[in-house]
């Protein structure tokens, strides 16, 4: 007698999933799309606040004017987002003045040191993603503030994202009175992407109850694994990112491994906003400043000048516009009826009724049918290195609009990245 | 309205439609390729969400399978960036997910094993094609296998039913645990060494061991 088929035969075959159970796992599956694949537009994580857990908090804490949302107008109720004055900054500038910007980056960061290793390497971030939210002819559009913090686990034991909610604005102050014609509502159930969107608008993230208020920490998705370091689609352990090439072209060749076009934007762009993730990585200098080389070299980059960005911070800005089909698709959140398996959907007049799923097919669409998107990219002089990322509509379909300032639809703001001892205490049930 | 693709392959193992093993290096490339194409997930669900479910049961319930494989592949879907396309072998990855959740039912699956050794209800296995005597045998030790599975660490749990339950081979056992292939084999003969004895403790001698898949 085998031991193996004692415990094998311990308890009776089960019966196979009906169909009903199959279908179910396969919607829930498909809920919880996250278009941004790999690419964690990981942000110097700009951690505001203090984790609610005092124990093995080490989260670097920045001052609190870094949050856009210190610079809004409260009205008894929700702020209102604005953005600082010099946001515009100047769309006539130029490729060359471009290239200068990021070759002159490339020199200040080359006489940087590679900190001494530790256990995790930290990259904290705050984001922020406007997200049309509301029904039919009345919806309006809101910010979504939350930190965004990488650990990056030298040992391999755990790579946690913790993020935690900061709160809501309202885009406008017609978004404002919109949402007090709604009731004044606290909490929405969103599609809500975590970090920086991708350059076509808002795109179907994973279900999510956003409330007012700052949330608790939770962990979006740890990983265990030899090589923590994500550069493009390549995971690499702390050795192999400290033997990179100091070689725009190698480089290059690295972040397009694995990377192919598709609806997230042609290689440019995703170049583009796939660098400054490595930068926040703990290479070399050498690595840092091929990185730059790499960007003064890629087609349609543009200089626009001294701005400040959403946090007020002043930099130097280069930016990249390309077009996108397709923006900002989602998929509505279902509730589903439990027995029938029916959801809610809502029929051409405007009812909302109980009906049945389709197999293999989700309620959702694309907000736009075609879009045009600048990335920027806000680099502080002083250092040469990332201040924050910006994602803006520059043009929409005839007719659309978009009511946050400026465009705007996504950003992040940089914190310093550095190593640290331990991981912060993380709610088991936050997310 | 997003389309996704109509189901393709066979939930089933062993059918006929369903590439085996030898496919882990196109099950790996699918998966990649999800990133841009999400859809393409659909091919791994359909393959492997049969197989998951039914391990999930085996060790807890029915009931609680349905919900948790369905968290399995929620967030295999979601995680799926971090998949290593060019090392990791998807089934292990899969049942991986599948054992941290488990993890979280410790206590049930605890209460389940003591319940079967209390339990003086015994049921043969039904529809298992293996000889008589082998049926016989597990009746009467059900009990004291049930309590020896209760009292393994979990760990060692979890790599003994990886192998007996859900048939992985080493390697995908080291993927499923995110432990060194190399020592799969010697977990293993460790912890069978440690359920022999205690079976052997309750009067039961086991005989020759079969041959685990490397």
């Amino acid at each position: 007698m085998d031991e193996l088929k004692l415990v094998r035969y311990l308890r009776p075959e089960p019966q196979a999933p009906g169909p009903e159970v199959v279908s179910a796992a396969r919607k829930r599956m498909w809920q919880h799309s996250r278009r941004r694949g790999r690419l964690r537009l990981r942000t110097g994580a700009v951690v505001l606040g203090a984790c609610a857990a005092a124990a093995a908090v080490t989260i670097a804490l920045i001052p609190g004017s870094k949050s856009p949302a210190n610079r809004t107008h409260p009205d008894g109720g929700l702020p209102v987002f604005v953005l600082p004055p010099g946001a515009a900054g100047n769309h006539a500038a130029s490729s060359g003045a471009a290239r200068r910007i990021l070759l002159d980056a490339a020199q200040t960061v080359a006489v940087g040191k590679t900190p001494p290793k530790g256990r995790y390497w930290e990259i904290p971030a705050v984001t922020g993603n406007f997200i049309p939210v509301g029904r039919g002819h009345d919806r309006y559009l809101v910010l979504e503030k939350s930190t965004f913090d990488l650990f990056m686990d030298r040992l391999r034991r755990s790579s946690p994202q913790v993020v935690q909610a900061l709160g809501v604005d309202l885009a406008s102050r017609a978004d404002r009175a919109a949402w007090r014609r709604a009731g004044s509502p606290t909490t929405w159930r969103v599609n809500k992407v975590f970090g920086l969107a991708t350059p076509n608008g808002p795109v179907d993230g994973e279900d999510h109850d956003l409330t007012t208020g700052r949330g608790p920490l939770f962990d979006i998705g740890s990983m265990s694994r030899a090589q923590p370091f994500e550069v493009g689609y390549t995971f690499l352990s702390y050795r192999q990112l400290l033997a990179l090439p100091a070689s725009p072209r190698l480089l290059k060749k690295l972040l397009f491994k694995g990377w192919f076009p598709s609806y997230l934007g042609n290689a440019s762009s995703y170049l583009f906003r796939t660098v400054p993730t490595v930068l926040d990585m703990p290479v070399t200098p050498g690595v840092r400043a091929a990185l730059y080389r790499m960007l003064a070299g890629l087609p349609g980059v543009r200089s626009a000048g001294q701005v400040q960005d959403v946090a007020g911070q002043r930099g130097l800005a280069v930016t990249l516009t390309e077009r996108y089909a397709r923006c900002g698709q989602y998929t509505q959140g279902h509730f589903v009826q439990t027995g029938t398996q029916k959801v809610r959907a809502t029929t051409k007049d405007g009812k909302r009724v109980w009906a049945k799923l389709k197999v293999g097919h989700t309620v959702g669409g694309y907000l736009f049918s075609s879009c045009v998107v600048q990335q920027r990219l806000v680099i502080n002089p002083a250092t040469g290195l990332p201040l924050s990322q910006e994602l803006r509509f520059r043009k929409l379909p005839h007719g659309r609009h978009w009511s946050a300032p400026g465009g705007l639809l996504s950003y992040e703001l940089f914190g310093t990245p550095q190593w640290t001892a331990t991981l912060p205490h993380r709610d088991p049930h936050g997310g | 309205m997003t389309a996704m693709p109509s189901d393709s392959w066979s939930a089933e193992r062993g059918t006929a439609s369903v590439p085996d093993h030898d496919g882990s290096a196109s099950e790996a490339k699918t998966v990649q390729a999800s990133l841009a194409e999400p859809a393409r997930f659909g091919l791994i669900f359909d393959r492997y969400f049969a197989e998951i479910h039914r391990y999930i049961a085996r060790r807890l319930t029915s009931d609680a399978a349905d919900d948790i494989a369905a968290e399995t592949f929620a967030i295999a879907f979601r995680q799926r960036g971090r998949f290593d396309a060019s090392r990791g072998v998807v089934r292990g990855w899969l049942y991986g997910i599948a054992t941290n959740l488990i993890g979280r039912h410790h206590r049930s699956e605890i209460r389940e094993y003591r319940a079967i050794q209390r339990s003086a209800i015994v049921t043969a296995a039904d529809g298992q094609a293996e000889p008589a005597d082998v049926l016989v045998t597990a009746r009467i030790v059900r009990g004291q296998v049930a309590q020896a599975l209760a009292e393994l660490s979990r760990g060692d749990r979890d790599v003994l039913l990886l192998v007996a339950l859900g048939g992985l081979s080493h390697a995908e056992v080291a993927e499923a645990l995110g432990i060194p292939y190399g020592t799969v084999g010697s977990r293993l003969n460790r912890v069978r060494r440690k359920l022999r004895a205690r079976l052997s403790d309750s009067g039961l001698g086991t005989g020759p061991e079969e041959t685990d898949r490397g």
